[in-house]
């Protein structure tokens, strides 16, 4: 049987600490080749220094990376690891045109003038070769950066928030581009960021990134429906979380006997309710509940409910029929809970 | 790159393109047989002055001489730190403090007597280290109806009625090598004691010697305490229209101070025949008339025709005072300062 | 000069200000690596240059013994001399950034008629010798003579040093700060002196450092206007006293003081590393209406530069026209002109090659001895050029004969003299580049070498032909070293200058004063233009 090919990045038992912090406590992560990995957490947890240890402009305190099966870290410099990077704020050089932005990485020559104009038709900016970067809206100047980085036909592109300082009302098209042109491209990404509709939407990969450790490393769906830990419930999507008391197989919660994705244990335990999951009927059908308020976002609404014992939580509901604040409406759940001892 | 600092770059490279056409001079000691080859002169006298005299004799001698101009007092500094690599082969100084400060470390080599003992003895040095080539008389320049009877002695200058009245050149050399001969003569007690006393005459200070006569001629000051050829290179620049008239001090006054500009021969020199030779030019009678005249300074040799209008030298009697006891300049600078005659 | 800014002056600020400044309030950790070989060697090499003089002066301090350097140190004379001279250091350095400041405020922030000119106006007294406007005001008035004309002629002579970084900090500050302000119901004077002063404090600080040296080293000042500052005795004690270990002493002295000096400036500057995110240059900001002080302000400057500039420059060109008859040797004037620019040119390479590692070092790594090799430079620059020139005669006739009174120990002893003048520029213009920029080269294959070559000193250019420029002015005024260190027959505008007027022969002198300012106000025009150029865009935009 043929082995199986290396990971493009493996990271094993890194550790970092800034003077008294400890800020990455021992980091296991895995990126198959190929896919999209999403490293998502809290803004300050650590994952920045991650992507620097990886790059390897920061030196780890313990543990290695390996890129393609070979240990880059500790003892490789940067410019021999092979590994691109889109920064946070493009960063594309001021000084250089579009295409010499893109070209930096490459010898001179006829064929990396070819492989700068087959980058720069990747994502979507072909013609604009001679164009500076203070000429180029904030998008462009993202997908410039990424056809920079994957010019020199690297082992992994890691890509740094890239889409933070954009408009929000841009982000989403940028984001689609700038992924179409990724995967067009077969390359392996690595994608740091805090915005978990981001990577929820675009990796094929998350590992969650928490106090230090990766808490979960799973597909976009297992992480959101079946959390690993109470925290990465909570940080993943909207969540609500009740108290509850557990036998075994049922749990019992302000919301009623409800049913835990797996075994839970027994005694007392702490139950995750997703938002899409509370349904809202007229008052008497289900679980009392009192309206507290709306948020409208125009494609839905997230109602805010006070249950008994002034336990509270969220629904999300079409838009059409909103009941009003302060109106009494019946509740039910519907699907399976995480269930966490509490 | 914008387009500034490809100015700037472009200024560089201009600059340095222009400047490569230039001439540079780079001194070449080939000291061969004497007396040939090329020598360096350190000279504290200005180059405009010397360098015609140094080229007769190159004409003459055909002995090339590097001129290296400056200041008397740094290249006597400099001569001391040098030491023995100096390059120069000859100091010409335009005052006896300097010289003596050299000849004091020993960087000197002793002239040939035949040659010192044109001066007299008063106007070189006791080893033979040096010898003065031209004189400086201190006077007291005077303008004839401000001050028709004016003092011969440095003691008359204190004299009330001329409260206000006199001028100096406090940063002048001469008038601070006056003050150290002053202090060498009645002792710094002494000396502190004049200086003290002129001080309260408000005397009125200008930057230059020249300053100084001017001030006389125009009639602003009655006095002025300058060296004696101040006004006669004025009389020869402007002819009859000069009123202001020289003084000259009683024998033996700390006043009447003379000054000597002098050279001598370096021990580093590694061409002394060619050194000496140009010693021996410019206390030669061509040197000697070419001093008295240029600048009616009094030519020290005797024998040679000073200007007519300077009394004798030999009729002068100045103050007792080995000249090489000059260099303590620094200590008088401090006591002027004290005095509050140097510094404001 | 520094123009970083210290990240204390955002603390004061509102939240909502601070979130809306944003990416550029965010401290990069620099100094973690350690430096490279490439770049540690020849800046070791360049400090190691620029000590030679305290070699000398501890050398020549001890030759005779400990205790004549006890008895010369605790005279009364002594102390009374520095407390004269840092007096005349403290007043001059206080005017000097009230002057300063003002007049950058008011090119920067305020709407002048013709900013463009006063600009580069502001800048042309670096291109005045301060020996020839020293001269210019005491043969006018000679009761200026003493303190008061030391101040006036120093003050007038070295603003700039504060005026052009604090100018180019200004241009360089986000004005988002100063709009929450005022949003806040800050009235625009609290703004200046509360906000926008202390963000630009670093500058006004290195500038600062740079007026005190250069009032500790200056002669031609002070002993034309004969008040008895240091520099007075230290020359006196060469070629008065012809006593090099008093010298050495009393230089030894001045050392010291400059150590504090430099020591307090890096203190009170603060260690920030203020980098900025992204290619985005900061808006303009809107010029502030001066409203009825418009004539004050305009007055102001106009007597500025009447007195630093126009009034000199008359008296020159009055000094040559009381000569016209006699003319003057063009061949003499030219062959001056062609060695002062050679000379100068040379000297702004050479000090630059030195000040490139030690700038990029310092920008770039926080270890202690980065610092300590970055402030050593200096040191020396406090020292009169008198005591550089004889330390290098020193050290020149006895370990560097063949190139002794030749061209390279020349340009050595300018590269000494006037380091501290590109290192400080190349050192703000490189902290002014994201580190970011040179991470994404390094991960796109160019090693810390060819990132240095392709990324940083491209971007930083215009701070290099700032501290070019600045040695190559300093270089074509400079007398006392070129003096005792030039090629036997070799003249320069400053030393023909020196022997005119040591005769007296004013008229002679003019054309060479007159030569040394044209030329001079060639690379002092374009400082203020690189200083304030912005690496991502073309040139400064005013509004």
């Amino acid at each position: 049987m043929p082995s199986p090919e290396p990971p493009a990045l493996r990271v094993t038992g890194v550790t970092k600490a800034f003077g008294p912090r400890q800020v990455l406590d021992g980091i296991d992560v895995e990126v198959p080749r190929g896919a999209v990995t999403a490293v998502l957490g809290p803004s300050g947890g650590g994952k920045t220094t991650l992507l620097r240890i990886v790059v390897g402009f920061e030196h780890a305190d313990a543990g290695t990376v390996a890129v393609d099966g070979e240990v880059v870290a500790p003892n490789v410099p940067p410019e021999r690891r092979r590994i691109g990077i889109v920064p946070q704020e493009g960063a594309l050089f001021p000084h250089l045109s579009v295409a010499a932005n893109v070209g930096f990485g490459l010898p001179r020559g006829k064929a990396s003038a070819e492989r700068v104009a087959e980058c720069l038709d990747l994502v979507g900016l072909d013609g604009l070769q001679t164009a500076r970067p203070d000429q180029l809206s904030g998008g462009q100047q993202q997908r410039v950066a990424l056809a920079r980085a994957l010019a020199p036909r690297p082992s992994l592109v890691v890509l740094d928030e890239p889409f933070s300082s954009l408009d929000a009302s841009l982000r989403g098209q940028v984001r689609d581009e700038v992924f179409a042109a990724v995967r067009h491209a077969r390359t392996t990404a690595v994608l740091v960021t805090h915005d978990q509709q981001e990577a929820l939407s675009v990796a094929d990969r998350i590992a969650v990134l928490l106090h230090g450790r990766i808490a979960q490393e799973a597909s976009p769906q297992d992480v959101y429906r079946f959390p690993a830990t109470l925290e990465v419930a909570t940080f993943v999507g909207e969540a609500a979380v009740l108290d509850g008391a557990s036998d075994g197989d049922l749990v019992r919660c302000a919301l009623g006997t409800v049913h835990p994705h797996r075994p839970a244990p027994v005694g007392d335990v702490a139950v995750v309710v997703r938002p899409e999951q509370v349904l809202l009927g007229p008052a008497g059908h289900g679980v009392g509940a009192v309206v507290t308020h709306l948020t409208y976002l125009g494609h839905d609404a997230l109602v805010g409910l006070r249950l008994a014992e002034g336990v509270e939580c969220g629904a999300r509901v079409h838009a059409a029929d909103l009941p009003a604040p302060g109106s009494a409406v019946g509740v039910r759940l519907a699907g399976g809970v995480s269930v966490f001892p509490a | 790159m914008g387009r500034a600092t490809r100015t700037v770059g472009l200024l560089v490279a201009a600059a340095l393109v222009v400047a490569g056409c230039g001439d540079d001079d780079d001194g070449d000691d080939t000291g061969s047989a004497a007396p040939s080859g090329t020598i360096t002169i350190y000279s504290g006298r200005s180059e405009d002055l010397v360098k015609p005299l140094l080229d007769q004799f190159a004409a003459e001698t055909g002995i090339t001489v590097e001129f290296r101009g400056g200041d008397s007092g740094e290249l006597g500094a400099q001569l001391l730190t040098e030491g023995d690599a100096s390059p120069a082969d000859v100091f010409f100084s335009q005052d006896a403090g300097a010289l003596g400060a050299v000849s004091k470390a020993g960087l000197f080599e002793a002239l040939p007597a035949e040659l010192v003992e044109r001066v007299p003895e008063a106007y070189r040095a006791a080893d033979a280290t040096w010898m003065g080539l031209s004189g400086r008389v201190r006077v007291v320049v005077h303008h004839p109806e401000l001050a028709p009877a004016p003092p011969d002695h440095i003691d008359g200058l204190l004299a009330p009625e001329w409260k206000g009245k006199i001028g100096f050149a406090p940063t002048n050399a001469s008038w601070q090598a006056f003050v150290t001969g002053l202090r060498v003569l009645r002792g710094d007690d002494g000396a502190r004691a004049w200086l003290e006393g002129f001080a309260a005459q408000d005397p009125v200070a200008y930057e230059r010697n020249g300053a100084v006569r001017d001030a006389v001629d125009a009639g602003e000051i009655a006095l002025g305490l300058v060296n004696h050829y101040y006004l006669y290179e004025k009389i020869a620049a402007e002819g009859d229209g000069v009123v202001a008239e020289n003084q000259y001090m009683a024998a033996g006054d700390p006043g009447g101070l003379v000054n000597v500009a002098g050279a001598g021969v370096l021990a580093s020199s590694d061409n002394e025949a060619a050194a000496v030779a140009l010693v021996d030019y410019l206390s030669g009678p061509k040197g000697q008339a070419y001093f008295a005249e240029k600048t009616f300074e009094y030519p020290l040799v005797e024998g040679t025709v000073t200007a007519d209008v300077l009394p004798p030298l030999a009729d002068l009697d100045p103050p007792a005072l080995d000249l090489s006891d000059l260099d303590s300049l620094g200590e008088t600078q401090a006591l002027l300062a004290d005095v509050g005659l140097l510094t404001k | 000069m520094s123009i970083a800014a210290s990240p204390s002056s955002l603390e004061a600020l509102p939240a909502p200000a601070l979130r809306r400044a944003g990416a550029v309030a965010r401290r990069r950790r620099v100094g973690r690596r350690r430096p490279p070989l490439a770049l540690v060697a020849p800046a070791v090499v360049g400090a190691a240059a620029a000590v030679v003089p305290l070699w000398y002066l501890a050398d020549r301090a001890t030759s005779q013994g400990w205790s004549e350097v006890a008895d010369e140190l605790w005279q009364r004379r002594t102390l009374d001399l520095v407390v004269r001279s840092l007096a005349l250091a403290g007043v001059v350095t206080a005017l000097c950034v009230v002057i300063g400041v003002a007049a950058a405020w008011l090119v920067a922030r305020a709407d002048l008629p013709g900013r463009r000119v006063w600009q580069v106006a502001l800048a042309l007294p670096l291109a005045i010798p301060s020996y020839v406007s020293a001269f210019a005001w005491v043969s006018w008035k000679p009761w200026l003579a003493g303190f008061r004309g030391a101040v006036l002629v120093l003050v007038l002579a070295s603003y700039p040093y504060v005026y052009l970084p604090v100018l180019a900090a200004l241009r360089r500050l986000d004005p988002a700060h100063e709009e929450v302000a005022r949003s806040l119901g800050w009235t625009p004077r609290k703004v200046v002196l509360l906000l926008t002063l202390r963000q630009v404090r670093p500058a006004i600080v290195a500038g600062a450092l740079l007026v005190a040296l250069y009032v500790l080293s200056d002669f031609g000042a002070v002993a034309t206007m004969r008040f008895e500052a240091f520099t007075w005795v230290i020359y006196g004690a060469y070629r008065a006293g012809f006593n090099p270990a008093q010298a050495a002493i009393l230089g030894t002295v001045l050392v010291a003081v400059a150590v504090v000096i430099v020591a307090l400036e890096a203190h009170v500057r603060g260690s920030a590393s203020f980098t900025r995110l992204g290619a985005g240059a900061p808006r303009p900001s809107r010029p502030l209406p001066l409203g009825r002080w418009r004539v004050a302000a305009v007055a102001f400057l106009v007597v500025v530069l009447a007195a630093a500039i126009a009034f000199p420059v008359a008296q020159v060109v009055h000094w040559m026209r009381r000569g016209a008859d006699t003319g003057f040797d063009v061949a003499r004037v030219a062959s001056a002109v062609g060695a002062t620019l050679r000379l100068s040119a040379l000297a702004a390479l050479a000090a630059l090659a030195v000040a490139v590692p030690i700038g990029v070092l310092a920008a770039r790594f926080r270890q202690r001895y980065v610092h300590v090799l970055e402030r050593s430079t200096y040191v020396a620059h406090g020292l009169p050029g008198i005591v550089i020139a004889i330390s290098l005669v020193f050290v020149g006739v006895r370990l560097l004969r063949p190139i002794y009174q030749e061209t390279p120990l020349l340009v050595l002893a300018y590269v000494v003299l006037f380091l501290p003048l590109a290192v400080g520029t190349v050192r703000s213009s490189v902290e002014q580049l994201p580190v970011g920029l040179e991470e994404v080269a390094r991960s796109l294959g160019h090693s810390p070498a060819r990132v240095l070559a392709r990324v940083t000193v491209p971007l930083a250019a215009p701070g290099l032909a700032a501290g070019a420029a600045l040695v190559f002015l300093a270089t074509m005024k400079e007398l006392p070293a070129t003096l005792l260190l030039r090629p036997t027959g070799t003249e320069t505008l400053a030393t023909e200058l020196w022997k005119a007027t040591s005769i007296s022969d004013y008229a002679a002198a003019g054309p060479y004063a007159l030569a040394i300012i044209l030329l001079a106000a060639v690379p002092t025009a374009l400082l203020s233009g690189l200083l304030t150029a912005r690496a991502d865009g073309p040139g400064d935009a005013l509004p």
